[in-house]
């Protein structure tokens, strides 16, 4: 029971009093299952509703209006921002490519490097800790100072890289000015920042790893490579299938790299999805177009992610 | 109970929570009096030559400057953010040429101040416009231009026996010393966002040609309006100025391809090493390209205005750099700060801001003034702000215009790394394309496309 | 291994190291060169401390940036992990209830919207909130976007606590709430450090929701590296600088806590380290 303590003239205790029947509910709802329940969940849940559904839905909405940043509100145009969008071939042959192209190259490259990687560094050696501590190096400094790097280090002019080409020979690429050098460039800043992301998930996989079936596989034979095949491999898989899916959703939705070294150029050939979208929204202006481009590829997303909920919810809990 | 003394743990939560809360909304209050104003600059050195006077002005009156950088980066977005607040940050913000829409809602009208008189009028006619609801007629200004930065052609003259006028005498010059080995390279400029207007946009001004209809010298809203927004991107003049850029780097070889990947900051810095013999650049790069310290081309360089294309004239291009204040702003403060940009135009700081940067003075009278007394401002001035053809502004003042010109930055590097043969018709596309982003533009100013 | 093959492998090590750190002293390098001599990769190898002190002047609030991308970081750190805390729980303590999985499920839902997709929209909606260039407004967006990673990660701690002790403590009176605080939190201490500093990091490096969700009362760092680009070009031997003093506190902590990060990460797969 909660106590009742008390007069209504005092202030001070009537304060003590609703104190106190808060904490009674508090109380009664902790004891029970569901109720407990409720209390750890809720203040994630406000977060994320507050934060990141809510604007979705928002999203919908002003995708559907014409809304020029600078006016502060919206008039309603109905489908007219996704027609534009999805009736004009850059679209497909630029954003949508782009960012497809840059999501799978980048996570395949990135799953093979961390596993070469990863198998490098499986074992003790002397300067283990310092090694390790610069292997995650790239994966802690920020994607715009990575990029500022990749940018600077290949300046067609003075850039590190291009005089070294030179001084050897090699007559180095106009990196800026083509569409698949810039789009390599990216590529580049997103690999060198993730690989050793892979690279640790691998390694600390690797030191769990049982050693008897391994050395079963050697005395039937396997050599090296089909030991990795079968052996190793489907015990690393739930770790990839879980990093990978999230790397997924990351590199879809990449931005800085972009950004920071082409800012979708030259011309608009290496525009992603998210790079399309924030130019659309905050240098012309248009909200209500940004938030389409937003809301498609939230959707592609979606898609994606749904279909293979159940695998990421299997591999996570190793089911 | 483990429960009596969680409740102390949840409620020092619940008490962590609420204050982060109070902390957090916790709004300083604004006084009457001015103390302080905030002024929203790009780190640029006429940008900081004006900060200084700025400084100077507002120590006598016991006033105190706080800087905000704002850069190009996020610009637009910064200042919609902040000036669309009912009690924005900054009293006095720095005025980009490239959202004039913007500024018609966002910015005060300040060409009520004593010393806007003495501007030479050709800059601010057409330019910085009040314009609601964007129809032609009264209109007010909302930018106070403290200098220009003129588009001019550097050059080597002392590798140069005579500066070249057109297109043509600049091919066959860049050829003959390319020839000679006394550069690399003939000519370049920056090119890649945002310094398209580096390149394309100046060479098109010098071959008497523009994006929209009539083409020529105007660059005013108004007038582009009455043309319906028609681009003019197939005439015949747009064409040839693109196949000269093309002949550069593919027939004549004066330029190299990567030219379209250049930042100005890269082809800047080719030509202090000596390694090219022309740079389009501003004018204000001058006193850099002059200073030891950084340069190998010490009092070798000569600067001209552009080129001309084989319609054009001896032009230049002249934008203007400007300060605004923004409507949300206290009447006390907009009194300050129209007082502070008062001054930064007058003779003094005026004079100053050439000897330092460069940058040529706004105000009639100064300009009379050096041009009588300092030979550096008259050959800087001959090649810009005396030349026959003086295009003073920025750009066109509506909403669609910097996706326009990105798309025309697109449509111009795919031309570059494209045959010659492609040329009219990637123009023709792009036209099409153009005429699609202003649609929207033409609805609003209630005109209809002419052709 | 010994021999040929140790010298194959040290080299394979040594390449794979140049690769990812190499860059990085190069950045350095750039910053102490001076802005005529940047552009010179083997010329003038003169080293001046002068862009550090530029920097300061150039952008006049560094300091303050700096300052509050701590704060941010600190604050969102502090914020997520105790609502993470919470939710880590419930999803590993309560796996096999249709609500947890409901919950699990719209985590992930949620993970896989673009951050463009909603922080454009939450722009607009912090804007009326009147929440915009405030620290508030950004830590919201952070610590609503770090829910997802790290409630995966703190329940991989959670699971590794033996159910049986749960148990116990409830049959000796302790109620669900004393459980949690007594028995579970203390337990994954080294958990809540580990996902304290990769919260840290990430939110001291993160720069789409800065560049989009701040401005003048509240500058950050990251939004200030490309401060550098400016209409006539860019200062590179300023952004060398900046970026420079940007990467000092990750690079410390890396070398300090190397340990929890790794294990941090470890977590959100599931896998014991």
């Amino acid at each position: 029971m909660p106590k009742i303590q008390g007069s209504t003239t005092s202030d001070a205790l009537k304060v003590n009093t609703i104190y106190g029947n808060l904490g009674y509910i508090a109380k009664n709802l902790a004891d029970n299952k569901p109720g407990f329940m409720l209390q750890l969940v809720m203040p994630a849940l406000i977060f994320m509703f507050l934060f990141q559904i809510l604007p979705i839905f928002h999203g919908i909405y002003t995708s559907l209006t014409d809304y020029p940043l600078w006016q502060g509100y919206g008039t309603f145009v109905g489908l007219k921002n996704y027609i534009s969008m999805l009736s004009k071939p850059h679209f497909y042959t630029v954003v949508l490519l782009n960012t497809v192209l840059f999501t799978i190259v980048a996570v395949t490259v990135e799953m093979c490097g961390g596993i070469a990687i990863g198998h490098l560094f499986n074992q003790s050696f002397r300067g283990e800790y310092l090694v390790r501590s610069l292997l995650l190096l790239p994966l802690m400094i920020s994607r715009v100072i990575s990029g500022v790097m990749v940018r600077w280090i290949f300046n067609d002019q003075y850039g590190i890289l291009n005089v070294i080409l030179r001084w050897i020979g090699i007559d180095p690429p106009s990196w800026f000015a083509e569409r698949s050098t810039a789009m390599f460039l990216a590529l580049l800043a997103e690999v060198w920042t993730w690989t050793p992301w892979y690279a640790i998930f691998v390694l600390a996989a690797l030191q769990v790893q049982p050693v008897s079936p391994k050395e079963a596989a050697r005395v039937d034979g396997a050599n090296a490579w089909q030991v990795f095949r079968h052996v190793t491999l489907p015990f690393l898989r739930p770790v990839l299938a879980v990093c990978t899916l999230i790397r997924t959703f990351d590199a879809f939705a990449q931005f800085d790299h972009v950004w920071t070294i082409t800012r979708g150029g030259p011309g608009r050939s290496t525009e992603l999805l998210s790079v399309f979208a924030y130019k659309e929204s905050f240098i012309y202006l248009k909200m209500g177009q940004g938030a389409a481009a937003g809301m498609i590829s939230a959707l592609v997303m979606l898609i994606f992610g749904l279909l293979l909920f159940r695998r990421f919810y299997r591999f996570t809990y190793r089911l | 109970m483990c429960w009596e003394r969680n409740k102390i743990k949840i409620s020092l939560v619940g008490v962590l929570i609420a204050g982060f809360f109070l902390f957090f909304s916790f709004v300083s209050p604004v006084g009457a009096e001015v103390k302080s104003l905030r002024v929203a600059y790009m780190p640029y050195p006429v940008h900081k030559q004006q900060l200084k006077w700025m400084e100077k002005w507002a120590a006598e009156r016991g006033i105190k400057i706080e800087r905000a950088p704002i850069a190009y980066e996020n610009y637009a977005q910064q200042v919609a953010m902040h000036l669309t607040r009912k009690d924005p940050p900054f009293d006095v913000i720095w005025h980009n040429d490239d959202w004039g829409e913007m500024y018609a809602k966002l910015l005060e009208p300040i060409d009520d101040i004593p010393n806007f008189k003495k501007v030479s009028p050709t800059l601010y006619e057409g330019v910085f416009p009040d314009r609601v609801p964007f129809k032609p007629g009264a209109y007010r200004i909302t930018g106070v231009p403290f200098t220009t930065t003129s588009a001019v052609l550097f050059y080597r003259k002392d590798l140069a026996p005579f500066a070249p006028r057109t297109y043509d005498e600049l091919i066959k010059l860049c050829q003959s010393l390319m020839k000679q080995g006394k550069v690399p390279w003939g000519f370049i400029g920056g090119t890649v966002y945002p310094h398209l207007w580096g390149t394309l946009i100046w060479s098109l001004a010098s071959n008497n040609v523009f994006i929209f209809e009539p083409g020529g010298g105007i660059c005013d809203t108004a007038v582009i309006a009455s043309y319906g927004f028609t681009p003019m991107v197939d005439d015949p003049r747009f064409q040839e100025t693109v196949e000269f850029w093309w002949d550069n780097i593919y027939t004549h070889k004066i330029s190299p391809l990567e030219v379209i990947g250049y930042t100005r900051t890269d082809s800047d810095a080719i030509f202090k090493e000596g390694n090219v013999f022309a740079v389009w650049q501003d004018s204000i790069m001058y006193g850099t390209f002059n200073d030891p310290q950084q340069s190998k081309v010490v009092g070798k360089v000569g600067v001209m205005p552009f080129p001309a294309g084989p319609h054009g004239k001896k032009a230049s291009w002249d934008i203007c750099w400007a300060w605004g204040v923004p409507k949300n702003i206290t009447d006390e403060r907009k009194k300050i700060a129209k007082e502070l940009l008062n001054y930064l135009i007058s003779d003094e700081v005026q004079i100053d801001l050439w000897k330092e940067t460069g940058g040529p003075p706004v105000t009639v009278n100064v300009r009379k003034q050096l041009y009588e007394t300092d030979p550096l401002f008259r050959e800087v001035g001959n090649a810009t702000i005396y030349t026959d053809l003086v295009w003073e502004s920025g750009g066109y003042y509506f909403a669609e215009w910097p996706k326009v010109m990105m798309t025309v930055g697109e449509y111009f590097q795919n031309m570059m790394k494209g045959k010659r043969e492609d040329i009219p018709a990637m123009l023709a596309k792009l036209k099409a394309e153009i005429n699609e982003i202003v649609e929207p533009t033409r609805e609003r100013w209630g005109v209809k496309f002419v052709k | 291994m010994k021999g040929y093959r140790k010298v194959l492998w040290w080299t394979a090590v040594v390449l794979v190291l140049s690769f990812f750190t190499l860059p990085i002293l190069w950045l350095i390098y750039s910053s102490f060169k001076s802005a005529a001599d940047i552009y010179y990769a083997w010329k003038n190898f003169a080293m001046t401390l002068d862009n550090y002190v530029e920097i300061w002047e150039w952008l006049g609030n560094l300091d303050d940036a700096m300052i509050n991308s701590a704060i941010v970081a600190t604050l969102s750190t502090i914020f997520s992990l105790l609502v993470v805390m919470l939710s880590g729980y419930f999803l590993a303590r309560f796996k096999e209830t249709r609500s947890s999985k409901a919950f699990f499920f719209l985590i992930y839902v949620v993970r896989t919207i673009p951050i463009i997709s909603w922080v454009i929209p939450l722009y607009l909606i912090l804007q009326q909130w009147g929440l915009t260039d405030t620290i508030t407004g950004l830590l919201f967006a952070h610590i609503a976007f770090h829910v997802c990673f790290f409630t995966i990660v703190l329940s991989g701690f959670y699971e590794n606590i033996p159910r049986q002790l749960d148990e116990a403590a409830r049959i000796d009176g302790c109620s669900r709430w004393g459980v949690f605080w007594r028995i579970a939190v203390p337990l994954i201490i080294p958990g809540l450090a580990a996902s304290a500093i990769l919260n840290w990091i990430w939110t001291w490096n993160e720069f789409l929701f800065a560049l989009i969700l701040t401005g003048y009362d509240t500058p950050m760092l990251t939004p200030s590296i490309v401060q550098f680009v400016h209409e006539m070009g860019m200062e590179w031997h300023l952004m060398a600088a900046a970026s420079t003093v940007a990467i000092i506190p990750p690079i410390i902590v890396t070398f300090i806590a190397q340990r929890y990060i790794i294990m941090g990460y470890a977590a959100f797969a599931h896998e014991k380290a």
